[in-house]
């Protein structure tokens, strides 16, 4: 009885060793993925061979031809009527100077300082990080989408996904890991200011063939480098183009990431811009 | 689990499933590390399931078994995984010093080596059983529902999955013992 408890004992003791807990740049990265990942529809559409008598399929075929002759009848009928007088309803061409916003059909309004900030389409507001150290305060239109604020991330991004930018904190040096790197490109480094702080700016291309350890972002830099063992860590996705503004908060490093397709013609690096000027770190 | 959080996950809003994930991903990890026995692996695979359960969730027909539903993904993420990564990282445990010749101490220490030295050489479907009964706490009607198996085989799982622990931990106290009747 006594070797049965001992064995009890000693097996929970090996089996609760440890920690639990699941870091935050995980959990950031899998949400991150969900952002552009679809789910399965669950269409439940039963699966039937037909069973239909001989009989009943000749009429169904019938039914559908007929259909169709009708369908194709009205269609040349429209065709006809169409002249000089008739004009086509009018469709709506987005400019290509617009960038894409977020059409939320609800959007949460700002809590500045008091609560986290909320997933989500974003009111026009000023709102600050409570999760994210070091505090950060930026102002943002309507538009800006909220995916989740983490202790070393906030992304904010617009309703096309392709066109965020982030606030992370960072341990290592983007640029180090990126430099000797070929399938980064790394061009028109800067100098630039962030909330009256001096930072330097670049602008970062991953190559599309790289072999990428994907869903680490840009936090945690070091401890992602370890795990990305000979694959190239994804601090921007494919095809995008990004400009990294990387910024010495009291001994903090924080890199602001504006990213956006290549060859992008709307506005948004304004936009991006605008948020990055609205920022103060507390 | 909050089973209208499930509801807005499982209909596409991204932020429940967020909430749902800062829920859920300790317990699930812990599944996960336990049954690979290597935290970095463990972390990778966690991450593929929450992906899968992500897109997998309008398929779930009843949102209060959520959580049994989530821990079968993970499970069978370990099965898939755990083949590609047959060399398991070691893991050393240093003792402090001034405490390395309690005999307690080096007891524990010498069970749980050889506890974990057993259990890295079971088969993942008895490691699953285990950990879904011993750490999760699920009765093995609850652990044969969750793996998808028949109740006997559940226990037969964790029947052989005890009784190699069991061995290795008595072989582990024996020489202990050994170890304190020779003269040094």
């Amino acid at each position: 009885m006594n070797d049965n408890r001992s064995f009890e004992r000693a097996t929970h003791d090996w089996l609760e060793d440890g920690s639990d807990r699941t870091s935050a740049a995980m959990i950031d990265a899998v949400l991150l993925a969900v952002r552009t990942t679809p789910q399965e529809r669950d269409l439940q559409i039963p699966w039937r061979t037909p069973t239909m008598p001989k009989s009943l399929r000749l009429a169904a075929m019938f039914a559908i031809v007929a259909v169709l002759g009708i369908g194709a009848s009205a269609l040349l009928r429209n065709g006809s009527s169409v002249g000089p007088g008739t004009t086509a309803s009018p469709t709506t061409i987005p400019s290509p100077t617009t960038p894409p916003s977020a059409t939320p059909s609800t959007s949460v309004t700002p809590s500045p300082n008091t609560a986290r900030i909320p997933h989500g389409p974003l009111a026009a507001g000023t709102y600050t990080t409570t999760v994210l150290t070091p505090p950060t305060t930026f102002a943002v239109p309507a538009g800006w989408i909220n995916s989740f604020e983490t202790t070393d991330r906030i992304t904010l991004y617009l309703a096309d996904n392709a066109h965020q930018v982030s606030i992370a904190r960072v341990i290592g040096d983007p640029l180090v890991y990126a430099r000797p790197n070929p399938d980064y490109t790394i061009a028109n480094p800067s100098a630039t200011t962030v909330a009256g702080l001096p930072g330097e700016q670049t602008t970062f291309v991953l190559s599309a063939t790289a072999k990428v350890k994907s869903f680490y972002p840009l936090s945690s830099l070091v401890d992602s480098a370890q795990q990305g063992g000979d694959a190239t860590l994804e601090l921007v996705q494919h095809g995008t183009e990004a400009r990294v503004i990387i910024v010495d908060v009291s001994g903090t490093r924080v890199v602001i990431l504006i990213q956006r397709p290549i060859g992008d013609t709307t506005d948004f690096d304004a936009m991006a811009q605008a948020l990055v000027d609205s920022m103060t770190f507390n | 689990m909050d089973r209208d959080l499930v509801e807005r996950a499982r209909s596409g809003d991204q932020s429940a499933f967020a909430e749902l994930v800062h829920q859920t991903s300790d317990t699930l990890f812990g599944i996960a590390r336990r049954i690979l026995r290597d935290p970095g692996l463990a972390e990778d695979v966690l991450q593929n399931a929450l992906v899968t359960i992500w897109r997998k969730l309008p398929h779930l027909r009843e949102p209060e078994r959520f959580d049994a539903w989530a821990y079968r993904i993970v499970v069978h993420a370990c099965y898939a995984d755990a083949p590609r990564n047959r060399v398991w990282a070691s893991t050393v445990r240093v003792l402090p010093v001034d405490r390395a010749n309690e005999t307690d101490d080096f007891q524990s220490l010498s069970d749980r080596d050889e506890l974990e030295r057993a259990f890295r050489v079971l088969p993942l479907d008895q490691r699953a059983v285990f950990v879904l009964h011993h750490h999760v706490g699920l009765p093995l009607v609850a652990v044969a529902e969750t793996l998808g198996i028949p109740d006997g085989t559940a226990r037969s799982r964790l029947h052989y999955a005890t009784r190699a622990l069991r061995t290795a931990f008595e072989a582990s106290r024996a020489r202990d013992d050994l170890r304190e009747v020779t003269p040094a």
